[in-house]
C-alpha cells in the first residue's frame, strides 16, 4: 500500500499548479470569508483526489497498476485515506490558524462542517468514480463544488450571533455530535463496501 | 508454475475457452495467434485483471478467485499499451516500484535502464514506442519475479533492441525456477527464445508443440492439387490452398521426404505454420 501513497504523492506533484491555486484561494478566503477559508481547501482536496482514482482506472494505466503487489481492497482503502485524512488535517490546521484572530466556536463549527463534508464527498465521489470514471464525473464534481457553497452558507448561519447564543451551541448535548459522528462513519463504511464491490468487478 | 483448467471467459461475440494449459518451471513458452485470437485476454486472466466465468487458474501452486499480493510479487508483467501514468518519469516510477516490491533490485534496475538507454528525468509521455517497451521490460525484470508474462515485448523494437531484449530474458532465465510466458507476432522471438509454443485461434488452443519439433520434424510441402490427392494424410496438420499453389503442413517431414522425393519440402517455421492453420483447412 505504501507504493500507492507514493504514486498519489507523485500524482499530486504533477498537479502542483492546481494545488497552489487552491491554497492561494484558501489563503485569500481566510482573510475575506473565514468560514469559506476553513472549508475550501479540505473539500477541494477531497474532490481533487477523486480525479486520481479516475486516472488510475484508465484502461492503459489500470492494466499495469493492478499487476503491482497490492490487493484491490488495499487500493480502495488507500484512496479513502488519501482523500480524507489530509483534508481533515488541513481543516483543523486552517481553523486553528484562523482561531488566532477569531473565536474558536466561530471557527470550530465550520471546521466540523468541513470535516463532515470531506467525509461525505469522499464517500460519494470515490464509488461513483470507480463506477463511471470520467463519464458524468464532471456533473458530480460540480455538485461537490455546490456542496462547498452550501457548506459555507450553513456555516455562516451557524456562526451568526443569534445561533451562537442559542442553546444548541451554549450547551450542546455531546450525544448530538456523537450521533452525527456515527452517521458519518456508517456512511463511510457503506461507501467503502460499495467501492470494494465495484473495484472487484472492474476489468482492465 | 501455472496451471489452467477449463477456463472460460465470455464477451459479446467472443469467448476464451481453454481446456488445459500448463507452464513448467525453467521454461519459456510462447503463445502465438492472430490479433484478437485471445492472447492478451488469457494473460489478463492469469494476472487477475479480468474475471473469468468459470474454470481454475493455479499460479505458483495456489488457485485464486482474486490474485493475492504474494502471487503478484512473483509476477513480472509487460502488457502492450499498459504502463505507469504517463506524467511520471523513471525516477518517480523507481520510487513506486521500490515501495511496491519487497525484492526490488535497485542496482539491477539502474544497470538495465543504462543498458537500454533510458533517460531518468523525462516523462513517459515523451518516450518513443521502443523506449516505453524497454522501460516496461526493466520494470518486469528487476524484482526477482518467478514468472514473466510478456505480451509482445519486442513490438516496435529494432533488431538491435530486440537482440538486447533476448539477452535480458536469457539472463533472467539463468536463475533456477523461473519461467517466461511470451506472446509475439515475430517468429524469431518464439523460435530463438521459446522451448515450446501454443497456437491460439478464436479463443481456443489448436496446437501445442515444442520449437525443436517444429524445426526438426514439421515441414511445409509445396504441391499441386493432383499431388495433394496422392499424399498420405497420416501426418498432415493443415492445408492452405492458394491460387499459386498448395501448402501442406505436416508433422513428420522425414516421412514425406522419404516417400515423396519429388516434392519440395521446407523446414517448419512459425509464420508458415500460423498462416496454414489460420487460413487453411485443419
Amino acid at each position: 500500500m505504501k507504493s500507492l501513497f507514493i504514486l498519489d504523492w507523485q500524482w499530486l506533484k504533477s498537479m502542483k499548479f492546481f494545488i497552489w491555486i487552491i491554497l492561494g484561494l484558501s489563503l485569500l478566503y481566510c482573510f475575506t470569508l473565514p468560514t469559506l477559508g476553513v472549508a475550501f481547501t479540505p473539500i477541494m482536496f477531497a474532490v481533487t483526489m477523486s480525479k486520481s482514482v479516475s486516472d488510475n482506472l484508465q484502461k492503459t494505466t489500470g492494466a499495469y497498476l493492478f499487476t503491482l503487489p497490492f490487493t484491490r481492497k488495499q487500493y480502495v482503502l488507500e484512496k479513502y485515506i488519501i482523500s480524507i485524512v489530509p483534508a481533515l488535517l488541513s481543516a483543523f490546521v486552517i481553523a486553528l490558524a484562523i482561531t488566532v484572530t477569531s473565536s474558536f466556536p466561530k471557527m470550530g463549527i465550520p471546521c466540523l462542517i468541513a470535516c463532515a463534508s470531506v467525509i461525505l464527498i469522499a464517500s460519494i465521489l470515490i464509488p461513483l468514480t470507480i463506477k463511471f470514471q470520467d463519464n458524468g464525473m464532471i456533473v458530480f464534481r460540480l455538485l461537490s463544488i455546490a456542496i462547498v457553497a452550501l457548506v459555507v452558507i450553513i456555516a455562516e448561519a451557524f456562526t451568526s450571533g443569534e445561533f451562537l447564543n442559542s442553546s444548541l451551541v451554549m450547551s450542546p448535548s455531546p450525544w448530538f455530535f456523537v450521533m452525527i459522528g456515527i452517521v458519518l462513519i456508517m456512511i463511510l463504511l457503506i461507501s467503502i463496501s460499495i467501492s470494494n464491490r465495484l473495484i472487484q468487478r472492474r476489468e482492465f | 508454475m501455472l496451471n489452467i483448467q477449463n477456463l472460460k471467459k465470455e464477451y459479446p461475440g467472443y469467448s476464451l475457452s481453454i481446456d488445459q494449459f500448463h507452464l513448467e518451471p525453467n521454461s519459456i513458452t510462447g503463445i502465438v495467434g492472430l490479433n484478437g485470437a485471445g492472447k492478451s485476454t488469457l494473460f489478463k486472466a492469469i494476472c487477475g485483471l479480468i474475471q473469468i466465468n468459470s474454470g481454475t487458474i493455479e499460479l505458483f501452486g495456489q488457485s485464486f478467485a482474486e490474485i493475492s499480493k504474494d502471487q503478484k510479487e512473483n509476477l513480472g508483467v509487460l502488457f502492450n499499451g499498459a504502463t505507469f501514468s504517463r506524467h511520471l518519469n523513471i525516477s518517480q516510477c523507481k520510487k513506486v516500484l521500490k515501495a511496491a516490491y519487497s525484492h526490488f533490485d535497485e542496482a539491477l534496475f539502474d544497470q538495465l535502464c543504462k543498458q537500454l538507454n533510458l533517460p531518468y528525468d523525462k516523462p513517459l509521455s515523451s518516450f518513443s514506442t521502443g523506449m516505453e517497451v524497454r522501460f516496461k521490460l526493466a520494470t518486469a525484470l528487476t524484482h526477482d519475479a518467478k514468472l514473466l508474462i510478456l505480451d509482445e515485448p519486442t513490438a516496435g523494437l529494432d533488431i538491435l533492441a530486440r537482440n538486447k531484449t533476448y539477452e535480458c530474458l536469457q539472463d533472467f532465465m539463468e536463475k533456477p525456477d523461473r519461467s517466461i510466458l511470451i506472446s509475439s507476432h515475430i517468429a524469431s522471438d518464439l523460435e530463438n527464445l521459446c522451448d515450446d509454443f501454443w497456437v491460439i485461434h478464436n479463443g481456443k488452443f489448436i496446437l501445442h508443440e515444442t520449437v525443436d519439433a517444429l524445426k526438426n520434424q514439421y515441414g511445409i510441402l509445396s504441391v499441386d492439387a493432383k499431388t495433394l490427392d496422392s499424399l498420405d494424410p497420416v501426418a498432415i496438420v493443415g492445408i492452405d490452398r492458394q491460387p499459386h499453389g498448395i501448402k501442406v503442413l505436416v508433422s513428420d517431414r522425414q516421412f514425406y521426404e522419404e516417400n515423396y522425393p519429388g516434392i519440395v519440402i521446407s523446414a517448419g517455421n512459425i509464420d508458415d505454420l500460423l498462416t496454414i492453420l489460420e487460413q487453411g483447412e485443419r
